[in-house]
This record gives C-alpha cells, structure tokens and sequence, in this order.
C-alpha cells in the first residue's frame, strides 16, 4: 500500500511539473513581457529593475521557469514551535498500523482518518511554514500571504455548499433508490438533469437577482447581501448579529454551488443505491428475515456509501478551483475572485501559485480518495 | 424518461423468470439497429430533445440566409441609436436616459418584424438576432468539441486498449497528465491570452474556434480511459480471440470487431462532452475570457444581461440563458436517451 | 400421518412487465413432509425459482405479486402474515441458499459477523454464544480453521467455501425447510457433488427437510426422495424418484429423461433433446402447453389444459390427457420421431 500510495504520489508530481510549465509557457505566449503594464507608471521603475533581475526576466524562457521553481518550492521561513505534539501524533499513526492487523476494516478506516486529521491540526498549529512564490506584479504584495489570505474565505464557501449538497443529495438519493419510479422519483430525476443542465453562473445570476435584489425591490425587507462576505461594520456587532450577517451573505453563493453538486450525488447516490439494492447479497440479507430497515442501513448503505465517499474526495479537490465563476458573481473575496483578477491583469506570480496551488489539491486529494476506497471496501488491494 | 428504464428493472429483481430465453419460439431476425431505435423511440424526452436540437441546427445554419431574406437583422447593427435621439427609431423613455435596451415587442422603425420580438440590449442590438447568433458560436464548440474529443479519445484509447505493455503505459501516462490539468483555470489562462497570441491565423485567435480547439484538447482523457477499458475486455473476448486464430490482421480486428463494440460508450460520452463543452464556452465568456466580442455569445451575452437586469431590463439575460438551458437540457436527455437504448443493462456509470 | 410441513394451494405468482402479464407461476400445489428431500426439476423460466421465491415472500411488489393460492407452513398461511412475523419465519424456519455463491454475500462485512447476524436474529442468545454457534456452524460444513476464517472477508473465500458458508448460515438456526435454488450451478463439477453430500448429511441430521430446486434430473436422482417436473409455470407430472425415472408419464419427463446420459444404459444411443423451447409465459399457447413441442399431440390438447391427476405408479401424478394411452417407459426419447433434434430446447 506504502509502494502504491508513493508511485501515485511520483505521478502527481510529474502531473504537476507539467501543468506548471504548461501554464508557464502560455502566460509567455501573450503579447508583451510580463511588466508592460507596471511601465506604464513611472514611479515603478526600481521595482521592475528589481523583479527583473529577481525573476531573471531578460534571460531565456526555459531559465525563467527554473529560476520560478527553484523560488517556488523553497520554504523561506520555517520553524516548528513544539516538535513534541507532532512525534506523539506520529508514535500513535504508527501504533495503529501496527494494531490495524487486529481490527475490522472499517473500524481502522475511521481510526486511521481521526489520527490523520489530528495530525494534520496539530501540524499546522505548531507550525510556520511559508514559500517564496514571489511578489505580485500588480503591486499585491507577498503571493503566499495573498492567497492564504483567500484560502479561509473559499474554504467557507465550498464546505457550506458541500455540506448543504450532501445533507441532501443524499438522502434524496436513498429515498429515489428505494422508491424507485414513484412520483418523486420521477421528479428528484427530472429536477437533477435541469440543475445538471444549467450552468453555475445562470443559478447566481438568477438568485442574486431575484432574491439579493428584486426581492428588497418588492418588499423593502433586505434578506440577502448581493455581494460581499462580510458588511462593513462586522468587528462592532454581537454574536447573534455577526451570524446573521454571516448567513445573510453566506446563502446565496453556498446555494448556487450546492444546487449543482447537490443534483450530482442525488443521481450518483440514488444509481450506486440501485444497484446494491438489486445485488444477491440484499437478497441474502432479506432471507435470513432481516428488518427492512436494517437491510437498508446497514447492509445497503455500507455498500452504497463507498463510491461517493470517493465522489466527495474529488469534489473537495476541485473546491479552491471550482468557486472561480460563484466568487466573481458574488464578489466573493476568495481565491477564485483573486485568480480572476490576477487573470485579467496577466499577474504571473498570483496566476502561478493559484494554478499550483489547485493542482497539488487534486493531487493529493486523488491519493486520499484512493486510500479511503481501500479502506471502505475489503476488496481493494493495492498493487 | 422512466419507461426506458424500465426493462433494466425487470431483469433484476426476478432473473429466474428469464423472459429473454422464452422468447425464442418466434425467432426474427431483430439487428441491433432496430432494437435501438426501438428503444430511444420509448424514451420520450430524448426524442423531444433530438427534435429540439434538430430545430436548433436548422435555425443556426439558416442564420445569415434568414438575415439576408429580412427576417433577422445583424448581430453587431444598431436598431436603436446611442444617444436615443435619432435614427431610425423612436428611443424608448426608460427612467435611466443613458440606456437603450427596448423590452421585447417595442418596435423601432425601419427593421425587420422579428427585430424586436426579444427586445434589445443596452447597445441597441437586437436580442433575438443575437441569440441565434449566440447559438451559432455554442454549438460550433460544442460540435468541434465533440468531433475532437471523439477522435482524439477512440484513437488513443484503443491503441493503449489493444497494444498492452509500453505503449499502453505510456499513453495512459500521458491521458493521466491530461486529465490531472484542471479544466477551467487552465482554460481561463488560454482564453486570456488566445487573441494575444500574434502567431495564431485570426480564424482561431477570434471565433469560437480557437476556444473548441482548447477544450477539445483538453478534455479527450476520459474517454480515452473508457474506450481503453472497452478494448481490455474486448480482447479476451471469444469473438475477438476468433478473429485473431483465423489470422486477420490488427487493423481488421480493431476497425470490424473491436471498435464496433466500443461504439455504445463513444457515442454516449461523446454526447455529454458536447453538453459539458457548451457549458464551458459559455461560462468563459460569461467571465470574458472566451470568444471576444462582438460576435455573440449565450455566456457573454447572459453577463451583460445580468448587469442590465439589475436596473430591471430582464430580457436579454433571460433568452440567452433559458436558449443556453434549453440547448444543453436536450443535448443531456439525449445522451441518457442514447445510453438507455445502447445499453439497457448498464445502471451505473462510475469514474 | 402427521401434519405436512408445507402446503402450496393453488399458487400463482404473476410479473408485469412492459410486454404484458408473466405467468411466472400459474397455479401450482403441492404439499411436502417434515424430513422429505423433494427435488423441483424444469428448464430456466419454468417457474421453479419464482415459487421458492414465493414460499420465502421474497416476490417484491410492484413488479411481482402473487395473485391467488395459500402457502401453509406448518397450518399458517404464510400469505396472511404481517412483514414482522414473516421476518421470523425467514432464516429461522425457512432458509434458502442462493444459486450464486460469489455474489450471495456482503463483500463490507466478515463471514462471522454475517453468520453471527443470523444467529442473534433468530435465537435468544448473546454474542459470545451466538460466536460458538457460528464457529461450530463453520466446522460443521467442514472449513478447518473456523475461528480464525470467521474474521475474514467473502472475497478471501473460494466459490466452494461460499457456498458452504451460505449453507452453514442457512442451517445454523436448525430451520424445519431448507430451500437450495440451483446451489451447485455456479461451482464445478468436483466441487458440485461434496457440497451436495454435505448439505443434505447436515440436513438428515437436523431433520431439516429440503426443497431442491435444480435444472439437473441426475442430481435429482442422487439426492431426493420425491420430485416435481415443472413445465411453463404448472407442474407437469410429480412422483418418487423411480416412479419418474423408470415409469414417466408425461412426455416432457420423458423428453427430459432422453436427453441425459445415463451410465446404467447398456445399449449405446444418441442422445435426445426435447425440440423447441418453451413459450413465452406471457403468450401460453391454449390447451397443453407442451404441445407445441411434443410429439404425441392430439386435437383435445389444444383445446383443454389437463390437470394433474393420479397416474401410472399409486402417489404418481402427471398432466397429461393421453397419460394411460402413452406407453412411454418402453419407448426410447429420440427413436421414436423423424425429426432432427434441436439443441437448445433441452435442459438449460
């Protein structure tokens, strides 16, 4: 399992690699270097001497892009503040695998995924960690504080729209399953393939409209902001007050995402619900006289559950690189509104980490989709 | 959509009936082609799709013949002037002066009947008009999308699918890097930069074929994976090990009795890249990274619209997204249509 | 005579479908002592499976319903119990093994905690005893190792030992009927007869009496007392098993009994399969509906459908209205007609 989880870790890499030269390799291709919209303005000029020979800009493209992937993956701070936490996390990672042997196989999923997520929280608290990937051309700042500086607020958005797609995807999903062909059946279907069928910016469009604007328009009551995270006066007010602006422009965008995704895992859970439902061994489980319910929770679910699980693995990896369209309707101020802008301006530095920083989400997530399959079906070998 | 299905649950619940082996007392001969169209006649929804899309084509092939006959006007001509002084027509008097967008039926002087039906947009150009155009740009990447997704993924995934060792390895390397590029951040790059590009004929720099191109490169990988897949299993395949102990030739193997086989799932995947290629463009444009304007695009024109329909001028983003809608609907019934009818016993589509 | 342990009263189990009404089974009896070993023979489609199916109230509406007929398991209708008191009957007095091995198990979950399932279902015990009992159960069906083999998955099983679990699940609640639908077809042939041998020891030891359901007229043979033909959802002639081998009376047994290769034959001769197929359940032809395929048809079969009726040997029955005037044990299946025999009409 080490062996595969490394060689797939081996071809993220080389996947990585490629997308970074690829990407790189295109921002070239646009008219003009890099720094012809900062010569615009006199009072840039040290800072385009600067960058220029920081980047290396007059040398060739192939020796821009070393000297880019040198700077982008060497820490330029690190310090770990308590190193004891961490080896204690690590002495139990390794204490479970040793033990693993002796435990069924869900019970060391779940363990392996507590320990891990541990890990991970204890790591980052513990932790300062920050890379060189440059200064915004745009005159930003420190690329890896601006884009940390989005993370959280993406983050807000896609696990709110997340955990809304799931709470009811799949449910939705089950119950299409078991009642299969009836009335709402037919309707959960036929409303999945519209929401399916239109696409993200047609849904925020069409609810910031209706209920950001036209709905104050109509009963002068303000429900939902049209744009922003946070109103302006947000430090000043109470708990209750703080969420409630929270929510009132939180709604709107998780809502656009969910509809979509949501429509996703109530067509994927409701097929993969099927086709356990028609498998022998539910028949086996109903001749030995189980109760329907238990048939459904615990002999149906289990195995329904395990292609989504990795479904939702997936779905997380794309989250920084799939709010892009949502964050800019919204005025969103998270990751995908920042690559948009560093788009529009052609920031190479801001441009670079984003698409790394997506690339790398996939990778990894990949990885942690493959190893929760493994996990979740006894039947997975890894080879 | 439920009555195509429905043979799909028969089978299951209640295998020991066998319906499939009592039929056989009246053998006719039935081919795969009648039994298809059988099947996709039943699905009702992907046959109004179909017609939907039939329609759509016509109109969008027939666009500058309906212009020159009169019926429609050019997507870029004015019908209502700037300022909303002169010209041709009478401005409307909208409570913001500075706008010229006429809702759907005003009627400016001097245009064509159809001219208005949609009303127009804040330039005064002809919704209508700019929505069969619209379509015109959607469905060209949507189609050449398709075409190269189609021919890219069969080509590639059958060559890995049929010569197992180095050249599977390598090219299922290769779809895996291609697969791993995130879609829309890359293709956001090269939308930028696509009309910068002064190396590229103005063909690709400025219509939508330069943006067909991009997403139909990037976007074979799954189905190469899937057609590869076909072939592994084809191979061990009786009629394929036949084909081979009586000496026919790779090509033969792969064009006569492989590829046929793969057909199902090609035709399938092929549909739904069309709808996910559409959606695509039109988000890029939507972003205004896609094709450049002037030519109208449904996404280009759903941003402007949504901005107009903050002051309450609805129309223009209300027909190009419900065509928008409409368009990848039908082409999505269509592909689960085609699915059902190509393989009633496949209810799960995974990876 | 005791009670019987199980009457079927004019069954009839019917699935619609998009191309009309499958009369899976139509209207079939029968009754079978506690202890009997009774083997249901018939083509795929025959309606054997759907009537086990039917006994176990595993037909699942909307697609499957069964329209009239009593099922009386020990003087209760089975047909008149609510959901909770069918689920007691289910795998604690009636169990079933299933035709395939690879797929009858849940792949998440260990063989022990799938047995143990069972147990703690159906007998009032606590999981420390419900443990022995599977791994007694695991070493009844001759798995060596059975504490150790009872935390491993399906998947680390072969088919024979699948089956074989399935059989020890099936029996570990000591159920009065055991019904096994094609249990051996999946495996092969070595493997067939010591998972048969060893299901029905295990059976006579506990008093388990055994519903055989099996396209395979020798593994009738070796193994039960008393067999039911079924032809089209009917069945077509019922006997002890010497009664249908050396004495059929109705020529589908007949046809059936041709087309085997027997090793007690001394004469050596081709082999005969019943022309045709079987029809469509959903279009019965009127009157027999063996007619179309058999060889001794008269007008009267196709007017009249015949009923079981006592023939032949005493306790022998058959559905045959020319029964008396046929002299089918000393005709030889395949001599008798001209015509080319077609393969694919013979057992499936």
């Amino acid at each position: 399992m080490l062996a595969y989880i490394t060689r797939r870790l081996v071809y993220g890499l080389v996947t990585l690699l490629a997308l970074s030269m690829i990407v790189f390799m295109l921002l070239q291709l646009s008219g003009g270097g890099p720094l012809d919209r900062l010569r615009l303005n006199p009072r840039m000029q040290p800072v385009i001497q600067q960058l220029t020979e920081q980047w290396g800009l007059d040398q060739p493209i192939w020796k821009q892009y070393v000297t880019w992937l040198s700077h982008y993956v060497r820490p330029s701070e690190f310090s770990l503040h308590n190193a004891l936490p961490i080896i204690a996390i690590g002495a139990a990672a390794a204490a479970t695998v040793a033990i693993g042997k002796f435990m069924k196989a869900h019970w060391k999923g779940a363990l392996i995924l507590v320990v891990w997520i541990v890990a991970m929280y204890v790591t980052f608290t513990n932790l300062t960690i920050k890379f060189d990937w440059g200064t915004s051309f745009q005159g930003a700042g420190d690329v890896w504080d601006l884009v940390f500086s989005r993370v959280g607020a993406t983050f807000r958005l896609g696990f709110t729209a997340l955990f809304l797609a799931l709470v009811i995807g799949i449910p939705l999903g089950i119950y299409q399953a078991i009642r299969q062909y009836s009335f709402f059946d037919q309707l959960g279907t036929t409303g999945a393939f519209i929401a399916f069928s239109t696409p993200i910016f047609i849904v925020g469009v069409g609810l910031q409209l209706i209920f950001a604007l036209y709905f104050e328009k109509w009963t002068g009551v303000k429900l939902f902001y049209v744009a922003g995270m946070n109103s302006p006066g947000y430090s000043d007010m109470t708990f209750w007050q703080k969420l409630g602006d929270t929510l009132q422009h939180l709604v709107l965008p998780a809502v656009s995402i969910a509809l979509i995704s949501l429509a996703g895992y109530s067509r994927f859970q409701r097929a993969s619900m099927l086709e356990v439902l028609h498998s022998d061994y539910l028949r086996t489980a109903k001749a030995k006289g189980l109760p329907r319910s238990r048939i459904i929770i615990k002999h149906a679910l289990r195995n329904a559950l395990i292609p989504v699980v990795t479904l939702i693995s997936l779905d997380i990896a794309f989250m920084i690189g799939g709010a892009i369209i949502t964050e800019t309707i919204f005025g969103w101020p998270g990751v995908g509104r920042l690559y948009i802008a560093a788009i529009g301006t052609v920031d190479y530095p801001v441009i670079m980490a984003i698409v790394m920083i997506i690339g790398i989400g996939i990778v990894i997530m990949n990885v942690v989709a493959d190893i929760l399959y493994g996990v979740m079906d006894p039947r997975v070998r890894y080879e | 959509m439920s009555k195509g299905k429905f043979i799909t649950d028969a089978e299951e619940p209640s295998e020991s009936i066998a319906l499939g082996e009592s039929e056989g007392i009246a053998v006719e001969p039935i081919t795969q082609w009648d039994l298809f169209w059988t099947r996709l006649r039943r699905h009702r929804l992907a046959m109004i799709a179909s017609g939907v899309l039939v329609l759509l084509v016509l109109v969008v092939l027939a666009a500058p013949m309906m212009q020159s006959a009169g019926w429609i006007d050019s997507p870029v001509e004015r019908l209502v002037d700037d300022g909303g002084r002169t010209l041709r027509n009478i401005a409307p008097r909208l409570n913001d002066g500075t706008i010229n967008s006429l809702p759907p039926g005003g009627e400016p002087v001097d245009a064509s009947a159809t001219a208005l039906l949609f009303g127009s947009d804040d330039l005064g150009r002809g919704v209508f008009t700019r929505v069969i155009y619209g379509g015109r740009a959607s469905l060209t990447v949507g189609f050449v999308t398709g075409f190269i997704v189609a021919l890219l993924g069969t080509i590639i995934g059958s060559i890995a699918g049929y010569y197992p060792g180095a050249v599977d390895q390598s090219l299922m390397r290769f779809t895996d890097l291609v697969l791993g590029l995130p879609l829309l951040p890359v293709a956001i790059v090269v939308g930028r930069i696509l009309p910068e590009m002064s190396f590229l004929p103005s063909w690709i720099k400025q219509g939508p074929m330069g943006i067909a191109l991009l997403l139909g490169f990037l976007s074979w990988g799954g189905l190469a994976r899937i057609v590869r897949a076909e072939f592994l299993s084809l191979r061990e395949k009786e009629f394929v090990e036949a084909a081979r102990a009586a000496g026919a030739s790779d090509r033969r193997i792969i064009f006569r009795h492989a590829l046929p086989n793969a057909m199902s799932p090609i035709i399938v995947q092929t549909t739904l890249t069309v709808g996910i290629a559409i959606v695509i463009e039109a988000a890029l444009s939507f972003l205004g990274f896609g094709v450049p304007p002037p030519t109208p695009t449904w996404g280009a024109m759903a941003a402007e619209g949504g901005r107009l329909a903050v002051r309450g001028f609805w129309w223009e983003l209300f027909f190009s997204a419900s065509a928008l809608v409409i368009t990848v609907l039908s082409i999505n019934f269509l592909g689960d249509g085609l699915r059902d009818a190509l393989d009633p016993t496949q209810t799960i589509e995974r990876k | 005579m005791s009670e019987p342990l199980l009457v079927v009263d004019d069954l009839r189990t019917y699935f619609s479908t998009e191309e009309g009404i499958v009369r899976a089974v139509d209207g079939i009896s029968f009754t079978m002592e506690p202890g009997q070993r009774l083997g249901v023979v018939g083509e795929s489609g025959s309606g054997k499976s759907v009537t086990a199916l039917s006994v176990m109230g595993l037909i699942e509406p909307p697609a499957g319903e069964i329209v009239t007929g009593r099922i009386l398991f020990k003087g209760q209708n089975l047909l008149e119990l609510d959901e909770d008191q069918m689920q007691e009957v289910r795998g604690g007095q009636i169990a079933m093994i299933f035709q395939d091995p690879m797929t009858a198990l849940n792949p998440v979950y260990t063989i022990g905690d799938q047995l143990m399932e069972t147990i703690l279902l159906h007998q009032d015990v606590s999981r420390s005893e419900a443990r022995e009992i599977a791994i007694q159960a695991i070493e009844d069906v001759q798995i060596p190792n059975a504490s150790q083999r009872m935390m491993d998955y399906p998947h680390q099983y072969s088919g024979g030992m699948r089956q074989r679990i399935m059989i020890a699940m099936g029996l570990s609640c000591n159920p009065d009927l055991l019904i096994a639908d094609e249990p051996t077809t999946a495996l092969d042939v070595t493997t067939q007869a010591q998972i048969m041998d060893l299901m029905l020891q295990l059976a006579e030891d506990r008093g388990t009496a055994v519903m055989l359901i099996t396209h395979d007229l020798g593994v009738v043979a070796g193994f039960c007392d008393d067999v039911h033909v079924m032809y089209a959802g009917g069945i077509v002639e019922s006997g002890s098993i010497d009664d249908i081998y050396y004495n059929p009376q109705h020529p589908y047994t007949w046809g059936l009994l041709g087309s085997m290769t027997r090793l007690d034959d001394a004469q050596r001769k081709r082999l005969h399969s019943v022309r045709g197929a079987p029809p469509s359940v959903i279009d019965l032809p009127k009157g027999c509906r063996f007619r179309p395929r058999c060889d001794f048809a008269t007008e009267i079969c196709g007017e009249v459908l015949p009923a079981l009726r006592d023939v032949g040997n005493p306790g022998q029955r058959a559905a045959c209205h020319h029964a008396e005037e046929l002299d089918l044990k000393s005709m030889t299946a395949g001599e008798e007609t001209q015509e080319p025999a077609v393969s694919e009409g013979a057992s499936s």
